[in-house]
């Protein structure tokens, strides 16, 4: 059963690893949602179903065909590349892009060493934690637990990201408008 | 049952895939979907730690929260992008050099 989020962690990493190097965009963007939909497994292997299921809702069907959407309108090679069957495979290695290759990997050792250097199991948190009963075990009811919280505890930010979320549709909906009255 | 180290192990790696697609590649769309592994590696951060806090499940909430400010930030970026393509026709953020004054 463990051997399941490997597989899914080196689904999403290949396919990460596909969208930073190719050179078809429209593959990039289909990558990029095989991305997402591993991460959403991921999600479940934290026992975290909630945020899985939004997280497939919100960015796999809302997120990857909005920018399928906007790589169709600002391309204008890209339908003609499709019909003529172009291929261009993932182009590895650009001696041009090596300053950025070094700064990624840079980036990652620091992360990798400030993970491998704490005791992840001797944490007083985690025995805190342990001792009141507040692990999520596989057992809860994660929606009532979720729906809870934003109703009680986390009402102020709920309610502020609804009108922020009313902020953002109108401001998009007015940035993206047609200008031939202008 | 998945030690969290594993988790973060994980989370660093996008987040360094999503750093290098951010600062190499020549489409504005791609970098967006940089920005979008970054973002992602975040909440699976935030998802791992949040399986120590059932009651208050601050992990989650959270983690749901930044999910939908990422959808936000997205629609509100590729309007921007839109509207840049009909100024300049491109997008490749290294030929949108002139300020509009």
């Amino acid at each position: 059963m463990t051997a399941i989020f490997y597989i899914l962690a080196g689904i999403m990493l290949a396919a990460a690893c596909y969208v930073a190097v190719s050179r078809d965009i429209a593959r990039a963007v289909f990558c990029f949602f095989g991305v997402l939909f591993a991460m959403a497994g991921l999600y479940i292997f934290a026992l975290a179903d909630f945020v899985a299921v939004t997280q497939i809702l919100v960015y796999a069907g809302g997120v990857v065909v909005l920018m399928i959407f906007a790589l169709m309108l600002t391309d204008k090679q890209l339908l003609e590349n499709i019909r003529r069957g172009e291929s261009s495979g993932p182009r590895l290695f650009r001696a041009r892009a090596l300053p950025s290759i070094l700064l990624a990997l840079a980036v990652f050792a620091v992360l990798l060493q400030v993970i491998t250097a704490v005791d992840w199991g001797n944490m007083a948190w985690r025995h805190e934690a342990v001792a009141a009963g507040n692990r999520i075990t596989g057992h809860e009811n994660m929606v009532e637990n979720v729906g809870v919280n934003l109703m009680t505890r986390y009402l102020l930010p709920f309610e502020v990201i609804s009108v922020f979320l009313l902020a953002a549709l109108i401001g998009a909906a007015y940035l993206a408008r047609g200008r031939t009255n202008n | 049952m998945i030690p969290l180290s594993h988790f973060l192990i994980v989370g660093a790696a996008l987040f360094s895939i999503g750093l290098y697609t951010v600062f190499s590649r020549k489409n504005a769309i791609l970098v967006l979907i940089g920005i979008e592994f970054m973002l992602n590696a975040a909440i699976l951060n935030l998802v791992a730690f949040g399986r120590y806090d059932r009651i208050d499940n601050e992990g989650q909430v959270f983690a749901i929260f930044a999910i939908v400010l990422a959808a936000a930030t997205v629609a509100v970026a590729l309007a921007i992008i839109i509207n840049v393509y009909k100024q300049y026709k491109t997008i490749d953020p290294d030929k949108i050099k002139d300020m509009k004054y």
